[in-house]
């Protein structure tokens, strides 16, 4: 029931944080001296070992000796209607201004990060949220994926769902291409059912959608168990993929992909061309 | 009287379906409403004992032990004249309810062998005392101008009704488009309703469109879907549809049973109970469609719906072609099993009597006369048969005796002209059987029959619509072609060898062939087969359940599609449909969480007569130009509008791409400071360095 910093050149542990449930979710913020964590509750209520999202803090902020580290804050999970729904993750918003829960039953809570009061309740999905991506650097994007076979792109200054991506399967990772218009979505039937059909069935493979239009174009197969992580170099040339069936896959692309124009042509092309074909 | 006015007919329907009556219905109930406040605790008891005076005070005793039981009585009374009552009573209860409950309770209570209570809520009473000594024609409403039923058909497309998850849609298919929404029941959305929570089925002519709900069936037809009628029966389970529409009979396991409807008039025509017949033979190789849902040619769905009857053990009742009967298996008396043939629109016994076919385990009408076909197993010294009989003359057109039978099949061609008996025999030993097709040429004088003994087993049999061909898969994956064409004798036409086959889908119009092998235990793979070129293409479909051909042959849908209740799990994952042209290329893919149902809409009959059709086969060159034509024209729109959407909704997304990323640009100051005064973004922050490496893995030197 700890999260722990480490010096990614050495690994070397530099930090360890006690929480009193098990850690879901942890992050840095843009400052990288400052992380957020979120724990689960743990046994039976008159223990009073509630779910809390606590954030640690470098001490002194910029100070020289990353070990030390103190507990800057911490607020109780904010879905008191139905302590059942547990929290998925945790995330900073834009300039740390912001926290971004999101939980089980498919809402996102946005909390102000100095009050910790709400700010935003979303219904983003109809089942449990179980990943969200960014579109670095800028931040202006939301991505989430979940298990009710749908991905949505939020537009993080409205919050208004401004595309959706529809699968075949229950969602568990996703992310957006940093060099083209396109989203890439994992998943797969939930590990518990799996034996209950064949591998064909369940379906775990990596699903290439683009990011406007909302279509799938492309897969890539491999994995034989659901698919819980994904991530693409930021060159754009390889991605990678974490299954439950244990192995991380390495892709490239190759070179069709990587030099694949957009299907619809650019505004500058000649689009009188296409039509008359 | 009370059996000729329709409150009465309904009298004993519990409120919550009267609602569900026709609207027809509904102006009545509302005037008695406003009578109820009134009067609604009082009831009136009719053909009571008429006594004299000195009786009364003991029949009152009778009466009060009676109603008390249902209520709290207030008053009491039985009118007199001349020193002898009139043989009412009226009761006045506390409170309505318990009024409704005697009223449902002790409406024919018999007091004696001669007396039965006749109760009646006092405002019937009122009602009738109201009415005016002469009869005033009604007012004939006024004609209303109903949409056009068949505006559909104008339209070059096909439709497809699809339910999945809480939805029901009916959509146009098109061939290279995804199907385009026609109606989704957005009304009955508006009203906080699902326009179908079970299944839906289309009438054979496809002018209706039926929902089942729990409280009965609702049809839908015209241009926009408007409703055409209710008809309440609770927990409805099948739907028979008769051929040219004018009937149908529900089917529930309830106290009414079968129900048979006039469709036009919405009126109930005759009810029946359920009869269940122990079926002699097991039921035949599984047919891989799902019971409810409904094939594309009238053969196959007559079979499915047998195949369905045999399963429940109930006899359903079969449609004559052109409506003017309909039958199933009953019992006699003497518990012969026989075949009860019922004229419409009476719905009364034809001839007063049923047609005698001892030991008849399963019947066929003729898909195009009013003949049908039944076949009887061995019994003592009588051989098994098959026969043919005419109605109404009853005349036996052939029969023909077979032995050593285990189970038979009966298929009719869809043109009525041949029917294919599927004999399943057994050794002396009764260890081993085999098959053969016992073949008649309906048509002919005196029916002559042939006989093709078959290898091994059949497990599929199918009839060229419009043609003279039969398919045949056996065990041992073959798949066979046979022409009846040559009126001398049957011919083997060609085989396909070592097929992954258990079902076999001709197109409507013949010619082409779908081979699949689907539902349990089998991938779905499905060929696309030219039975006049011989030529085929495999393709597949995993864990397809259901292969529908539209009524036009141009577009075979596939789908995987779970039952609404009973083993779902098995049909959980990959819940959707493809589309295909009648040569196997697949143009779209749709899947869903749930999906229950896919469906064809069927198209009439078509009006042309063989010559015509002949002549257009003939100009074919003259009509494909034009329609290749058309399709390009099409397809070039459908590209370019496609086209013209996407750019614009790419313009939409990085427009609001451009203006986000300026708030990001504008708190550069922020992030500077977070970062300690770093300005991490800035490419001056970064050193690029490219290093060259360069290793020898090996040399060598040639001289040449």
């Amino acid at each position: 029931m700890q999260a722990k910093v480490w010096e990614v050149e050495t690994g070397q542990e530099f930090a360890s944080f006690s929480h009193s449930g098990s850690v879901r979710s942890c992050q840095f913020d843009e400052s990288g001296r400052r992380v957020l964590t979120a724990c689960d509750a743990f046994g039976s209520p008159e223990q009073d070992r509630p779910p809390k999202v606590t954030i640690w803090e470098q001490d002194p902020m910029w100070g020289e000796d990353l070990r030390k580290w103190r507990r800057a804050a911490e607020f109780l999970l904010p879905h008191p209607e139905n302590g059942d729904v547990r929290c998925q993750l945790v995330r900073w918003m834009p300039l740390g201004k912001a926290i971004l829960c999101a939980f089980e039953d498919g809402d996102l809570k946005i909390m102000d990060a100095l009050t910790f009061e709400l700010r935003h309740q979303i219904h983003a999905h109809d089942s449990k949220v179980s990943c969200v991506a960014w579109n670095d650097p800028f931040k202006t994007f939301l991505l989430t994926a979940s298990s009710d076979h749908t991905a949505k792109l939020w537009d993080v200054a409205t919050w208004d769902c401004i595309k959706i991506y529809r699968s075949d399967r229950p969602l568990n990772a996703c992310c957006f291409s940093p060099t083209k218009e396109h989203v890439l979505l994992g998943g797969g039937q939930d590990a518990m059912s799996v034996t209950t059909t064949s591998s064909r069935g369940a379906r775990f493979e990596t699903q290439f959608y683009h990011l406007i239009y909302e279509e799938e174009f492309g897969r890539v197969k491999g994995h034989f168990g659901p698919i819980n992580a994904l991530a693409i170099a930021p060159d754009g040339k390889s991605f990678c993929s974490g299954a439950e069936d244990g192995y991380i896959r390495l892709h490239h692309f190759d070179q069709d992909y990587i030099h694949m124009p957009d299907p619809v042509p650019e505004d500058g092309d000649n689009n009188n061309n296409n039509n008359n074909e | 009287m009370a059996s000729s006015s329709s409150s009465g007919e309904y009298a004993d329907v519990p409120p919550e379906i009267l609602e569900f009556m026709s609207e027809d219905e509904e102006e009545e109930s509302v005037e008695e409403e406003a009578f109820v406040m009134d009067w609604g605790s009082v009831i009136v008891v009719d053909n009571l004992p008429k006594i004299p005076m000195a009786k009364y005070e003991k029949l009152l005793v009778v009466l009060k032990r009676i109603f008390v039981q249902t209520g709290n009585i207030v008053r009491l009374e039985m009118p007199s004249e001349e020193e002898k009552t009139l043989g009412i009573a009226f009761v006045e209860f506390s409170t309505v309810e318990e009024a409704t409950k005697a009223l449902r309770l002790t409406d024919g209570y018999t007091l004696d062998k001669s007396h039965a209570f006749k109760v009646n809520a006092y405002s019937i009473l009122d009602m009738v005392s109201k009415l005016p000594e002469t009869w005033v024609a009604g007012r004939k409403p006024d004609f209303q101008a109903r949409l056009n039923p068949h505006s559909w058909l104008s339209d070059g497309r096909d439709q497809l009704a699809v339910r999945y998850n809480n939805e029901t849609e009916v959509r146009w298919a098109e061939r290279n488009a995804a199907p385009s929404l026609e109606y989704g029941g957005e009304r009955e959305k508006q009203g906080g309703l699902y326009w179908c929570e079970m299944y839906v089925q289309w009438s054979p002519q496809g002018s209706l469109l039926a929902t089942f709900h729990n409280k009965g069936i609702a049809l839908w037809g015209d241009a926009r879907f408007s409703k055409q009628g209710r008809f309440a029966h609770s927990g409805v389970k099948h739907l028979d549809f008769s051929p040219c529409e004018n009937y149908m009979i529900t089917t529930a396991e309830d106290k009414r049973g079968c129900v048979v409807w006039d469709v036009r008039l919405r009126r109930e025509i005759r009810s029946f109970d359920l009869v269940k017949l122990a079926p002699h033979a097991p039921p035949q190789v599984a047919t891989p469609l799902s019971e409810a849902a409904p094939s594309p040619s009238p053969t196959a769905s007559q079979q499915a719906a047998a195949a369905a009857a045999a399963a429940t053990k109930i006899a359903r009742f079969q449609w004559s072609y052109d409506d003017s009967y309909c039958a199933r298996r009953a019992k006699d008396k003497s518990g012969n099993t026989i075949i009860s043939i019922y004229e419409l629109p009476s719905m009364m016994l034809l001839d007063k009597k049923s047609l005698k076919a001892d030991g008849v385990v399963d019947f066929q009408w003729s898909p195009a006369a009013n003949k049908l076909a039944y076949w009887a197993p061995e019994q003592g010294n009588t051989p098994a048969r098959v026969t043919i009989v005419e109605i109404p003359s009853r005349r036996e057109l052939r029969q023909k005796n077979l032995v050593k039978v285990s189970d038979c099949t009966l298929y009719w061609h869809p043109d009525g002209q041949y029917l294919c008996v599927k004999v399943l025999r057994h050794t002396k030993s009764k260890k081993t059987t085999f098959t053969s097709l016992e073949l008649f040429r309906v048509n002919e004088a005196l029916v002559p029959v042939e006989m093709l003994e078959m290898k091994s087993n059949v497990v599929a049999l199918a009839w060229e619509p419009g043609g003279h061909r039969f398919a045949v898969v056996d065990g041992e994956r073959i798949v066979s072609f046979y022409s009846m064409a040559d009126k001398a004798e049957v011919k083997l036409v060609f085989a396909l060898e070592n097929r992954q086959c258990n079902a076999l889908y001709w197109s409507p119009m013949g010619g082409y062939i779908v081979l699949a092998g689907i539902g349990d235990g089998l991938e779905g793979i499905l060929e696309f087969y030219d039975v006049d070129n011989k030529w085929g293409k495999q393709v597949e479909h995993y864990r397809a359940t259901q292969v529908a051909w539209d009524p036009s042959g141009r577009i075979v849908a596939t789908s995987v599609v779970q039952p609404l209740e009973g083993a779902f799990f098995k049909f959980q994952m990959d819940n959707g449909y493809k589309l295909w042209t009648f040569q196997g290329h697949l143009f779209h893919d749709s899947s869903y969480e749930n999906m229950y149902q896919l469906t064809w809409r069927p198209r009439p009959k078509s009006l042309l007569d063989a010559a015509q059709k002949k002549t257009i086969v003939k100009n074919l060159r003259k009509y494909e130009r034009k329609f290749a034509h058309d399709d390009k024209m099409k397809d070039m729109d459908r590209q370019r509008e496609l086209t013209t959407e996407k750019r614009a909704a790419r313009r939409a997304y990085r427009d609001l791409l451009a203006r986000r990323k300026q708030a990001y640009f504008d708190s550069e100051g922020v992030r500077t400071r977070m970062r300690n005064g770093i300005d991490a973004d800035s490419d001056d922050f970064y050193v690029v360095t490219t290093n060259h490496k360069e290793i020898l893995l090996s040399s060598k030197d040639e001289i040449c």
